[in-house]
């Protein structure tokens, strides 16, 4: 007990030697090394101030309610002091920080959740690994402090803007740059429009032709070329279609190639009627003398003049062509029908033919005196090919 | 009818044609007669046109080409044979559809190649068929296949009537 009370008489002189103070003294002894333990140095002061308060405050208390109470009270001083100090460091930055000084949990928590920024919550996980010591709050609220809060959510503003399309960027090839030339491509193409709109309006007689679907790839023609070829495609299948008014039997055909195909079996046949015609015609006028030309002037007029009325128009293509297609034998066989036809022409018009040249009989002569069937057959073999 | 007005001018200028050619050359064999009638007849229905479409001063030119014909042609369509300055632009405006055709697109969607590969071939056919479509783009091509159908119809019916009526004055002269 004496060594106890010398050592603590050293250790505090302005204690009581009374057997309570010397409790206290003892007790407070423990104290300050527990507190240098857990404490820096520099908060030496605050014991002393604490050790001078009057022990009658915590006279009949157990020791260990006693420790506790006195951890507690330094525990409070230190976080008032620090939360003083906090609230001058943090008074221009946002409001959670200062509730971060007050009370660690919540407040660290709210602001992970009103800023989605990583670095506060690993603040906040720092706190919660060491709650007891307030320095860490206090560290984080100078680093918070010195950026700032608005800087600070700027610069993540900044850096959201620079890693999207960089990520974007590397991940995508160049799609930011497609996206920026889109953009630029879509105003352009607006401009255009706008323009053709202006253009239309002026003319009033072009139809507005609609431009909505028009999308230009990257490495395609700019836009006025695609709004040309756009436009020229229109005039073509336009014009596709007339012709397919055009061609007989040719509404039935879907698809370009087959219209081109039933287009240029037209335009064949067509040329090998008007082949075969003259082929008849130089047979037929063996001297091409036509010493009937007065016949004819005076008569094709008239023929030409009735063709709309006469049913037999209609008829006599389909004879022909049928005639073309095949061998030589078949036209023979439509002769006569043909004959009979060009007389119920000419019976109107003006010279009535005789009824002998009607007779079928008479068109082996005719085949026989000018040679009709080799010809006839080299007509038949040369054929278009593509 | 529009068609009866064409189908006129057409059988007036063919028969001067003939009369023109009958009066050149009196004996002559089947295949030469055919050769100038079919040639009349073409010359005859290009200027009906009177050169305002494509079709027809390339008919013309084909027939001016060989060079004997240039009178035919000159009395036919009353108008001077054109000179071959006109083939030249077109030879040079086949030579950049060339190489423009070349020049686009490089990646063709592989389903639409087939597809495209028929018209293309069906389209050179035409092209081939319509008198001095070689130089045309298609827009024009169509156009001028439009104009040459309804001149050749307009020939084909003339030339059938005149082989009709040739029909019944033949046995007529034999006898």
């Amino acid at each position: 007990m004496v060594a106890r009370g010398t050592l603590g008489s050293t250790l505090h002189p302005f204690s009581a030697p009374s057997p309570h103070h010397f409790h206290h003294h003892l007790l407070s002894f423990s104290a300050f090394h527990l507190y240098k333990a857990f404490y820096p140095p520099s908060s030496l002061p605050h014991i002393i101030h604490f050790l001078k308060t009057p022990p009658c405050l915590i006279m009949d208390i157990s020791v260990f309610q006693r420790q506790k109470v006195i951890l507690q009270r330094l525990h409070c001083s230190k976080n008032q002091e620090d939360r003083h100090h906090a609230r001058v460091n943090l008074h221009s930055a946002f409001d959670h920080h200062q509730q971060i000084s007050s009370n660690c949990w919540r407040p660290i928590k709210t602001a992970s959740s009103a800023t989605n920024q990583p670095c506060f919550s690993a603040v906040s996980s720092s706190n919660n690994s060491c709650m007891e010591s307030v320095t860490i709050p206090k560290t984080d609220g100078q680093c918070n402090s010195d950026s700032g809060g608005t800087v600070s959510c700027s610069v993540t503003k900044r850096k959201a803007a620079e890693f999207s399309p960089e990520d974007e960027g590397k991940g995508k090839g160049l799609v930011a740059e497609e996206a920026g030339d889109e953009k630029s491509e879509i105003t352009t193409k607006n401009e255009l429009e706008f323009s053709t709109n202006t253009c239309s309006k002026e003319g009033s007689k072009v139809p507005k032709p609609d431009y909505i679907h028009v999308r230009a790839r990257r490495g395609q023609a700019t836009d006025s070329h695609s709004l040309a070829e756009r436009a020229r495609r229109e005039k073509i299948s336009k014009k596709m279609k007339c012709l397919q008014d055009l061609v007989p039997s040719c509404n039935k055909v879907t698809g370009k190639a087959g219209i081109l195909d039933e287009i240029i079996n037209y335009v064949q046949s067509l040329q090998k009627q008007v082949e075969f015609l003259s082929m008849k015609l130089a047979v037929s006028n063996p001297h091409l003398e036509f010493s009937v030309d007065d016949f004819f002037t005076k008569e094709m007029p008239a023929y030409v003049t009735k063709t709309p009325q006469t049913p037999a128009a209609t008829e006599f293509e389909p004879t022909n062509s049928a005639c073309f297609q095949y061998n030589p034998n078949r036209g023979t066989d439509v002769r006569p029908n043909e004959s009979q036809m060009t007389t119920q022409d000419a019976g109107s018009s003006s010279v009535p033919a005789p009824e002998v040249f009607l007779d079928p009989t008479s068109i082996p002569q005719f085949l026989q005196i000018s040679g009709w069937d080799s010809e006839f057959s080299n007509l038949f073999n040369t054929g278009f090919h593509y | 009818m529009q068609n009866t007005s064409l189908k006129q001018e057409f059988l007036k200028n063919w028969i001067k044609g003939l009369q023109l050619h009958s009066s050149f050359n009196k004996n002559t064999t089947i295949f030469e007669r055919r050769k100038a009638i079919k040639l009349s007849a073409d010359i005859a229905i290009a200027s009906t046109r009177n050169s305002t479409t494509r079709w027809s001063r390339a008919l013309i030119a084909d027939a001016s080409r060989d060079g004997s014909n240039k009178t035919l042609i000159e009395k036919i369509s009353g108008r001077e044979v054109p000179h071959k300055a006109s083939l030249g632009l077109i030879r040079c405006s086949k030579r950049i559809l060339k190489r423009s055709r070349f020049a686009r697109r490089r990646a063709a969607p592989v389903a639409g190649l087939i597809a495209k590969k028929l018209v293309k071939s069906r389209t050179r056919a035409l092209k081939r068929l319509v008198p001095g479509g070689e130089g045309m783009d298609e827009i024009s091509l169509i156009k001028e296949t439009i104009d040459y159908i309804v001149s050749l119809r307009v020939q084909v019916d003339v030339m059938g009537r005149m082989a009709t009526a040739a029909d019944r004055l033949i046995p007529f002269k034999t006898i």
